[in-house]
């Protein structure tokens, strides 16, 4: 699941812009983040949504999306419309989908980039997928089987299987891409997906054998995605350090061209066995081709759209939906749950021992970081700035993932501008006039940081009046997200706080995002970390559900971070595309969509 | 001592002379500023621009007193309002009245333009002014340094300064300014190396004048004028460069009613809110064509020809 996530928010993301700081963080928390595995089931939320995207697979079958996801994705628009239902899907045609930046890399041993998994998804299988129900199914493998101990997995490949170079994927493959995935030397990002890995072996021609060095419920869960995906030796060796540019994996599509800073090309792999119940087409894909296009431009990506230069939106900003919603020729996807969670960060310090939260003044004072939260009119923002597309969250828990609860919200702050003067006012920060309130003779100035992104902006824009209307003197500064996560924590950062989101399907985000070196990741309360690590080792859903209640309960109490929302992204395809749907965590499901003619 | 004495009084004579000079200097003066005025008054364009710049000034001016609305506040029931009798230019992403934000952009239009070119003209100035009358190193070293700076585009210089020193608007003044230092350093040299041919100007020498005297009163003043004609037609040119920095960022932040920054944040809204970037962006055409036109309307009326 959480390679789901990671999709998602690229997928999200990559739009708003906040994609970069996504694929970071995610690295951050990587580590923690394999850990947290018992997730696959909790995927439950997710589930869907992160196989069919690395499977590409599934026709668009309206049934099996039907369940999970597809409620929330019918019941907008057009989903629906993947009307092909009625009509016969034929093979032909080129799905050109518009996104607006490139890949960094097609290996999957290099990147957690989702904007790079929205290309590879089609191009590797992973060993194992889930269905739509979130429970796993074989891909590249038949079928597995975990030792009582839980530290040996072994593997039951599939055969007659071929790679786009033609070789054959075999056992030996599978414990080769495993063990260069874990090989320091490789250096890959999604290896902190699997920290207990110590080895991949072939046993037999159809088996192949992992040894964790631990019981760890979330192997599974992680690596049925495609950043799991098995990669061909031959191709490994013959391309060396390009293989990130020549990518070759037993996928739906093959891949054909890449025009740097433009375009990436697939073509169908004609050989390919769809074994996934995700989508009804069991054999290669409909599309001749998928064309993924750059189009950083938010206005020139809406205009291709409507006039059918591009297929497909993955993202389509939030305040262009409702013109959309008119158009005749394009059905929208939206999604009503998701991975994601968007909050306000306070700059914090490491502290000195193991636990403790040392926040930078002025936010040091505990009633600051409260005022900020009852100043904050975030239903304001989504309705204004997101155009209601995304659920008021006020806890730190996203609300597709397991484990959320809105109850917490009687733990949480609501919008109340005069109990945020009160507080600044008992915090000692006296009303001066017009001007921001002072305390010794200073103004209460703060600089918020953000990415670069229009709607982060924008939304930071709001933030800032609502927190002056209180007394603040809020400055605004972006920046490239690259830039902002290579300065957030360093000795010379001048922020006091960002806009920041995480994005994960496993619950054990709550662990992962108070575990990396800048904001909410030096948030280090003993009573919360004793209840978000308890919950790593429970497997029982109930039960870890109450701790993660818990935890986040006293992370309300220490705001370390102010919760705002969960946003949900909207898909846009054109008419003509029939078969795609959305699981439940917004991520198309390619392998059942054609061009209806 | 003595050379002191000896130069106080030959400096006596030369007074004298020059005072009697300005007189008729006043009266050539006055006839001369007449006939500017009359050449201007004949230029229907410069009149229109400089009817343009008045109402900017006044805009600027007068903006609190005639905008029911603040430029700064949000109103986000007011979102997207397109131009009717309580909003004639409609209202942005964030209900703001974008008649009144430009009105106070004007301020910062106005005090950009004129704040660049300031440090442009002073500092241009005063290298092309000692590089000119001193010659030889001084003027090697100054016209190498301002070849350097010649070869990058303006707005291209001004973008690197901001990338040293971080994205304000007091930095877009500073790096516009000296952005465009050169052209005036230029301009101000070639006028002082033909000026300190004159003959008054050797006479003024001659008469044991220092330097100092002969730069502010024989050379700056018959320098000038092409300066000023520079100076307008640079306000027009700095307002635009400093605009086109708030658009792409660097300049005025949030919630500044920056006109650069009001067009960049409605470009993304041009398709259906078209209001949001059209009015600032006329805005911007508009102050930039009223400044072109007059300078050029001084720069004929200044024109030495048929001046004496």
């Amino acid at each position: 699941m959480t390679e789901c996530d990671e999709r998602r928010d690229a997928t999200q993301w990559g739009a708003l812009l906040s994609a970069p700081l996504n694929r970071r963080r995610l690295m951050r928390f990587a580590a923690g983040a394999a850990v947290a595995g018992s997730a696959m089931s909790m995927l439950a939320a997710c589930g869907g949504d992160s196989d069919e995207p690395s499977s590409s697979g599934g026709q668009k079958t309206g049934g099996p999306s039907g369940s999970a996801s597809a409620t929330p994705s019918s019941g907008a628009s057009g989903s629906s419309g993947s009307a092909g239902d009625k009509s016969t899907p034929k093979p032909g045609g080129r799905l050109i989908i518009g996104r607006s930046g490139d890949s960094d890399s097609l290996d999957p041993q290099h990147t957690i980039a989702g904007i790079s998994w929205q290309v590879f998804q089609h191009i590797y299988d992973p060993l194992i997928g889930k269905t739509l129900d979130l429970e796993y199914e074989g891909v590249l493998a038949e079928s597995w089987e975990i030792s009582e101990d839980g530290k040996e997995i072994t593997f039951k490949i599939r055969k007659g299987i071929k790679f786009h170079d033609g070789t054959d994927l075999t056992p030996e493959a599978v414990a080769f891409s495993f063990n260069r995935l874990i090989d320091p030397a490789t250096n890959a990002p999604a290896a902190a997906w699997v920290t207990p890995l110590q080895k991949a072996e072939a046993i037999d021609d159809s088996t192949v054998t992992m040894t964790l060095s631990e019981a760890f419920s979330p192997f599974l869960g992680n690596i049925s995605s495609a950043y799991f995906g098995i990669l061909s030796p031959a191709a490994v060796e013959k391309y060396g350090a390009d293989f990130g540019q020549h990518p070759v994996g037993t996928g739906p599509y093959k891949f054909k061209e890449w025009v740097a800073g433009q375009t990436i090309t697939l073509e169908r792999n004609p050989d390919y066995k769809n074994f996934r119940s995700i989508a009804e087409n069991k054999g290669p894909a409909y599309f001749d081709e998928i064309v993924f296009r750059n189009i950083p431009e938010e206005q020139t990506q809406i205009a291709s759209f409507e006039t059918g230069e591009i297929n497909m939106l993955l993202t389509v900003p939030p305040h262009q939906v409702k013109k959309l919603e008119s158009n005749p020729d394009v059905q929208l996807l939206p999604t009503e749950t998701a991975t994601n969670i968007y909050f306000l960060e306070f700059h914090t310090l490491k502290p000195e021992g193991e636990y403790g939260f040392v926040v930078k003044p002025p936010f040091d004072d505990l009633r600051v970081r409260q005022a900020v939260a009852y100043a904050i009119n975030a239903d304001e923002i989504i309705k204004a700035v997101l155009d209601g597309r995304a659920t008021r969250n006020y806890g730190p828990m996203p609300t597709g993932n397991y484990g959320y609860n809105p109850e917490i919200k009687q733990y949480g702050y609501d919008y109340d501008p005069e109990k945020a003067k009160q507080l600044l006012e008992e915090a000692g920060w006296k009303a001066s006039g017009n001007g921001p309130r002072q305390k010794d003779g200073q103004p209460l100035q703060v600089v918020l940081w953000t990415s670069n992104a229009t709607t982060n902006q924008r939304i930071c824009q709001v933030i800032q009046n609502q927190l002056n209307q209180v007394g603040f003197d809020v400055q605004i500064e972006a920046m490239e997200v690259a830039t902002l996560l290579a300065r957030l924590g360093t000795p010379d950062d001048t922020s006091h706080f960002d806009f920041m989101s995480w994005g994960w399907t496993e619950p054990d985000l709550l662990y992962m995002m108070t575990d990396s070196d800048s904001g909410v990741g030096l948030y280090r309360s003993e009573e919360y970390r004793k209840y978000v690590t308890e919950a790593r080792r429970v497997n029982d859903l109930d039960e870890r559900a109450k701790l993660y209640f818990e935890a986040m309960k006293v992370m309300l109490k220490d705001v370390p971070i102010v919760p705002l929302w969960t946003q949900n992204v909207v898909v846009g395809v054109r008419k003509e595309i029939k078969g795609i749907k959305l699981d439940a965590q917004g991520y198309p499901i390619y392998h059942d969509g054609y061009f209806e003619s | 001592m003595n050379a002191h004495s000896v130069k106080r009084s030959t400096s006596d004579p030369t007074d004298a002379r020059v005072a009697a000079s300005p007189l008729a200097q006043a009266r050539a003066a006055r006839t001369q500023r007449q006939i500017v005025f009359q050449r201007l008054r004949a230029n229907r364009l410069a009149l229109v621009g400089a009817g343009i710049v008045l109402s900017l000034v006044v805009m600027a001016v007068v903006a609190p007193v005639i905008s029911p609305h603040d430029p700064v506040e949000m109103v986000l029931a007011d979102q997207f309002l397109p131009p009717s009798r309580s909003h004639p230019f409609g209202t942005d992403e964030f209900g703001r009245d974008i008649l009144t934000r430009i009105f106070y952009g004007a301020r910062i239009s106005l005090r950009v333009g004129v704040v660049a070119v300031g440090i442009a003209g002073v500092v241009g100035s005063l290298v092309g002014l000692c590089a000119g009358y001193f010659g030889k190193w001084v003027d090697l070293i100054s016209q190498q340094i301002i070849d350097v700076m010649l070869a990058f585009p303006g707005l291209l210089l001004a973008l690197a300064i901001i990338a040293v020193l971080g994205s304000s608007l007091t930095n877009v003044m500073i790096a516009v300014g000296i952005g465009s230092v050169p052209s005036y350093a230029r301009l101000m040299r070639g006028q002082v190396l033909s000026l300190k041919q004159k003959e008054y100007v050797e006479a003024a020498r001659a008469m044991g004048a220092g330097h100092w005297r002969i730069l502010s009163r024989h050379i700056l003043p018959n320098a000038v004028s092409p300066i000023i004609v520079l100076a307008s037609l640079g306000i027009a040119s700095s307002i635009l460069s400093a605009a086109a920095l708030s658009f792409i960022g660097l300049g005025a932040q949030p919630p500044t009613p920056e006109w650069g920054a009001m067009l960049a944040a409605g470009r993304d809204y041009l398709r259906d809110e078209w209001w949001i970037a059209t009015f600032p962006g006329i805005a911007i055409a508009l102050t930039v064509f009223g400044f072109n036109v007059l300078g050029d309307g001084l720069r004929d009326a200044l024109d030495p020809k048929g001046l004496e």
